[in-house]
């Protein structure tokens, strides 16, 4: 709950929403260190060029996975908006992506800036003048985003309200716990129910977690990748979802080189749809070999597949294809094209799915995949909107955190180890769920110890 | 310096006052002690037992520091027992039942043999600046004391009163009159006074008790201390098995001490009905005493009404001690009418013909407002006046020591010309219950609990002399043999966990027949030891019987070490945390900040600021009602304070922006 002001923070610093450019910024002492951990330049080091723009890519640290083609740039103390190490890594402005960078930065050490933060250490530092000090206050009781949350605030209401509820059973669990630890003599612990207990709450964070998904996707966007054999059509259904000529269409097969990314509005949520190259066993060059490669990469990321067939031409042997890899995807939709066309392919190769007649060139069926889109992508939880669900990655984060302490203590209370490092991975869980709720422990757990149990010594 | 008689005066004798007095003098202050009673020296006016969860921890810390509680418990105790053995290294204490009248006496010699230090009896009735930073005490009696430094150690005489049942009295306990004129003396002085109240319970004739419907609980059969004596000889007992009250059926002795056992009995609906058919004459059921009680240690009438579902509670009688047919009624603890605890008791088989000593009664008496010291416990605004112990609006022998401690030391400090010792929360359960007496509002007397303590792992009874010893030793308190000794236990401890993380332990015949005495299966491949000893169910004893040490370890080095290879990974997790929270402590807030002037700060967060005046940004960060909010714009201003004093210039243009 306090704020140190040496440690590493990162923060989308451009408005969130759709840019040209959007940017993610880091300003601490391991600035550099994180910042060299997510990007990777093209050629040099980012260390070494100080203040220039330096060409990459950023990265998912863990899995190496490329996550977007960007900017960096290296300012070192004192010289910068925070008199800190800063790096800003500069991202093509969807939301979606910006997330991803920012939560790469997050997973390799940063924390998540409060809203304002940056420019409380750009004041503590002595960069800006005392004379801003109420605008400062302003952002530091989280007006701004107080604003912000607005929209999302019944999700995180009914959020917060789940959380509380978790973190209650588990405060109770732990005062158990400490009572016997403080009160040996008064209270025994009993051991089975306080597993049960600790099982029950497991599965709750669990469930939670499982709704950050959904969550996320609300705030930062659905990822939809439309993939299909060569000239099914893939870019004219993306034109056609957007409403707009986005894609070159041409009736030649391949016209379609490298991914591109759109972001189109269905019942308030976001999608950010990618076109790929058409998958092919095939490619005619170096460059739809890329395609390809990256058309699989989006697969590979897609929270929804998008697989476009020819309802006008009998499957090939490529569609077959394409159904085996889309079937990895968490959640599929399989499109009939062209089906203003004669139809000769009644049924795509794709079973348990549910599948969507469109004609991209005259629109029609365009709504119901719409519709069906907005279904697949929140079919593990229940509607948009109706249940409590995780909206950010620092909340999501916190129910990591969480789980994974619970989880441990729960591990060592089966294992029968001693109480007072169960209580630690309890202690810790309350906390993490703590900073969703905005509670603290110490004093709950005692006067939860007070009201369950009858302590005489 | 002017003329003055002393350069620090404590008033009041008990477990807070004797180890100020103590610490004061030998820190070379000219010390007075002045007490209502000289026969009534650290004298336990409650529960005959020192430790338990926490409370040990502070005892085993005041070992470390050269404190007197531990030894003096070590002299006198009829029964001393490890509590949460299984629990884990945290949470595992000692507690041992003291002889209640020897304790006082030993604690009486001990003050006589320190140089430096007087002895007085005389009832304190004011409190007064004199000239030149001097404070004078008067007594009833007319005597005048000046000092540099005054320490007051009240405990529940303040104003006190004692009741039970219709019957009250002025009293600060049983027998004893109370301060009664003190408290006016401090609210003069411009301090906010508010009213506590704790309860006792009657003691009964072990003559009139039917031991066959008992069931005892003993002591420990293995040597356990509160003092730290290394290669030293522990202190022997005051008494032996000979001096023994001969009522007590004597089935058990330990072989290593004479140690007495306690009996447990249990409460029955019954006594519930006579309970609830009486709860009218209870002045703390009724709410006749005014004072806020302590909800860990109830009233039995609140037990009652809080849990009416339970029919049974447990009950302890106590031995007093040795020598004595007084036994403490634990669990017991009333104030209803003497007739209504007769039948009370008598509704408890074991006890159908028990006769009361003396009953049980609650006492109501002044603390100090919490928010009204410094962590050196300092009054706030008054130079040279410290506070220790129930007046803080603790409970406890054990927290009052600590505080008694605390306060000599700074007392002798301030006398000094000195800057005061404050104890942080990672170094001590004394840090966390000091810290907490400066930072939170307590409503009931505070007691400590190993839950209180967020680095409970770090804050182990068996490392109290590694955390705390080269502090006292630096200020003076211990020997540099104690210093010397405590070194090669931590020396021998680092040797022996870097050896065994060196040393590879291969699974052959000898492993496997160990670990299959202790049901554990063998390893797979050669491992290190360090690593083997982190599996549960692994003792050190295990790994040195398999590979001793170069050379033997010196005593209690092995429990410190198995603990820190066992538990290495969620120490290094509170290592870390504290490591976080000590950035914040070390900036400091100015004394005299206006928290008016400082633009955002919420109104609630800027009276408790202004109320406390917290050090330091860490300690802002705990008190009630200060959001992080508010913590952010007070590091911004104290910061933007510092850059100013300095003289920098601000503002600064750089080419990035």
């Amino acid at each position: 709950m306090l704020t140190p002001l040496d440690d590493t923070i990162a923060a989308i610093s451009t408005p969130l929403g759709k840019g040209a450019i959007g940017i993610v910024r880091l300003s601490g002492p391991q600035a550099l260190a994180i910042a060299e951990s997510v990007f990777r330049p093209k050629r040099g080091a980012l260390r070494r060029r100080k203040r220039q723009l330096c060409y990459g890519w950023a990265v998912d640290p863990e899995s190496g996975e490329l996550i977007d083609e960007v900017l960096a740039v290296f300012m070192p103390a004192p010289c910068t908006f925070t008199r800190q190490d800063v790096v800003e890594i500069h991202g093509h402005g969807g939301p979606y992506v910006l997330q991803r960078i920012l939560a790469a930065c997050l997973r390799s050490g940063a924390r998540m800036a409060r809203p304002g933060e940056m420019t409380l250490r750009a004041f503590v530092n002595g960069r800006i003048d005392l004379a801003q000090a109420e605008a400062i206050r302003d952002l530091v009781e989280a007006r701004g985003e107080a604003a912000r949350r607005q929209a999302l605030a019944q999700l995180e209401g009914r959020l917060s309200a789940r959380v509380r509820a978790c973190r209650q059973r588990l405060l109770q669990c732990l005062a158990e716990v400490e009572a016997s630890l403080d009160f040996p003599e008064d209270v025994e612990l009993d051991q089975g129910r306080t597993i049960e207990q600790l099982g029950a709450a497991l599965q709750e964070l669990q469930a939670l977690l499982r709704s950050a998904e959904s969550g996320i996707l609300t705030r930062e966007g659905v990822r939809v990748a439309i993939v299909g054999r060569p000239n099914v059509g893939k870019s004219s259904l993306l034109n056609a979802l957007l409403g707009e000529e986005r894609a070159i269409v041409t009736p030649v097969p391949g016209t379609t080189r490298d991914t591109i990314e759109e972001c189109v509005n269905i019942s308030g949520v976001t999608f950010v749809l990618t076109d790929t190259a058409g998958l092919t066993e095939e490619p005619a060059d170096l460059a739809e070999t890329i395609g390809v490669e990256r058309a699989r990469a989006a697969l590979a990321r897609c929270h929804v597949a998008l697989a476009v067939f020819d309802a006008s031409e009998p499957l090939r042997e490529q569609d077959a294809a394409v159904a085996q890899e889309v079937a990895r995807a968490p959640r599929m939709l399989a499109v009939l094209n062209k089906c203003d066309l004669p139809v000769v392919t009644e049924n795509p190769p794709l079973d348990s799915c549910p599948v969507i007649r469109v004609s991209a060139k005259t629109g029609a069926g365009i709504d119901a995949l719409r519709e069906a889109l907005v279904q697949a992508a929140f079919s593990t939880d229940a509607e948009i909107g109706q249940e409590a669900a995780i909206t950010s990655e620092r909340q999501k984060m916190a129910v990591e955190r969480a789980l994974k302490s619970l989880a441990e203590g729960l591990e060592l209370l089966r294992a029968g180890l001693p109480l007072d490092v169960v209580a630690l991975c309890l202690q810790q869980t309350c906390q993490a769920l703590g900073e969703i709720t905005g509670e603290t422990a110490t004093e709950d757990i005692l006067e939860l110890v007070f009201s369950s149990f009858c302590l005489g010594k | 310096m002017a003329e003055r008689d002393f350069d620090c005066i404590v008033v009041g004798a008990g477990h807070a006052g004797c180890e100020a007095a103590v610490a004061a003098a030998r820190l070379g202050c000219r010390t007075l002690l002045l007490t209502v009673n000289l026969d009534r020296i650290a004298y336990m006016s409650c529960n005959p037992s020192i430790g338990g969860p926490a409370k040990g921890h502070v005892v085993r810390e005041l070992a470390a520091l050269g404190g007197l509680m531990p030894y003096n418990t070590d002299r006198t105790f009829i029964q001393i027992r490890m509590l949460n053995t299984a629990k884990g290294p945290a949470v595992q204490a000692l507690r041992a039942q003291a002889d209640k009248a020897l304790y006082s006496v030993h604690m009486k010699w001990a003050l006589e043999r320190e140089a430096r230090l007087c002895l007085r009896q005389g009832m304190a009735v004011s409190l007064e600046r004199g000239g030149a930073g001097t404070w004078v005490v008067q007594t009833a009696e007319g005597a005048r004391f000046s000092a540099a430094a005054v320490i007051l150690t009240t405990g529940t005489f303040l104003a006190a009163r004692i009741m039970a049942g219709e019957w009250q009295a002025e009293a600060g306990r049983a027998g004893d009159p109370p301060a009664a004129r003190l408290s006016q003396a401090l609210q003069a002085l411009g301090l906010e006074l508010v009213r506590m109240q704790t309860n006792t319970p009657p003691r009964i004739d072990a003559h009139s008790v039917d031991f066959c419907q008992v069931e005892p609980q003993y002591g420990a059969d293995e040597p356990l201390y509160f003092g730290l004596y290394y290669d030293r000889e522990p202190p022997p007992p005051l008494f032996g098995p000979d001096e023994i009250h001969p009522v007590y059926p004597i089935g058990w002795q330990s072989g290593w001490r004479a140690q007495l056992p306690c009996y447990l009995v249990r409460t029955n609906r019954e006594t519930q009905r006579i309970v609830l058919e009486n709860l009218h004459r209870s002045p703390i059921a009724a709410g006749i005493s005014q004072g806020a009680g302590p909800r860990y240690c109830p009233s039995f009438e609140e037990k009652v009404i809080r849990f009416p579902e339970r029919e049974e509670h447990l009950v302890f009688l106590e031995p007093e001690g040795f020598a004595t047919s007084e036994l403490y009624v634990q669990g017991l603890f009333t104030a209803m009418p003497l007739s209504v605890q007769e039948e009370m008791l008598h509704s408890i088989p074991a006890l159908r013909e028990a006769r009361i000593t003396r009953p049980g009664y609650c006492v109501e008496y002044d603390v100090v407002r919490s928010g009204q010291i410094e962590p050196s416990l300092q009054v706030q605004g008054l130079p040279g006046l410290f506070l220790a112990g129930q007046i803080n609006g603790t409970s406890g022998y054990e927290e009052a020591a600590a505080q008694g401690w605390l306060a000599g030391v700074n007392a002798a400090l301030y006398a000094h010309g000195q800057e005061p010792l404050v104890l942080r929360r990672d170094q001590s359960y004394i840090g966390v219950l000091v810290d907490d007496l400066v930072t939170k509002q307590h409503t009931e007397p505070y007691r400590l609990f190993t839950s209180r303590a967020e680095f409970r792992l770090l804050l182990r009874q068996d490392n109290a002399d590694l955390r705390l010893a080269p502090l006292a030793h630096r200020l003076g308190l211990v020997s540099d043999a104690f210093m010397a000794a405590v070194e090669r236990k931590r020396a021998a401890i680092e040797a022996e966990k870097a050896r065994l993380e060196k040393l590879i332990i291969r699974p052959d015949e000898g492993l496997r027949e160990l670990l299959a005495a202790r049901g554990l299966p063998a390893p797979a491949e050669p491992l290190p030891a360090a690593q083997l000893l982190r599996w549960p169910g692994v003792p050190y004893e295990l790994i040195a019987a398999l590979s001793p040490p170069p050379s033997p370890l010196p005593p209690g080095a092995a429990e410190t070490l198995e603990v820190e290879v066992k538990y290495a990974g969620y120490i290094e997790r509170q290592l870390a945390e504290v490591e976080k929270l000590r950035r914040l402590e070390e900036r400091p807030l100015p004394r005299d900040l206006d928290y008016t002037a400082i633009p955002g700060l919420r109104l609630e967060a800027r009276e408790r600021l202004a109320r406390v005046r917290p050090l330091t940004v860490g300690q802002a960060a705990r008190l009630e009602g200060v959001n992080p909010a508010d913590v952010a714009i007070l590091l911004a201003h104290a910061e933007s304070l510092g850059r100013r004093r300095e003289g920098c210039s601000t503002v600064q243009q750089d080419e990035q922006e």
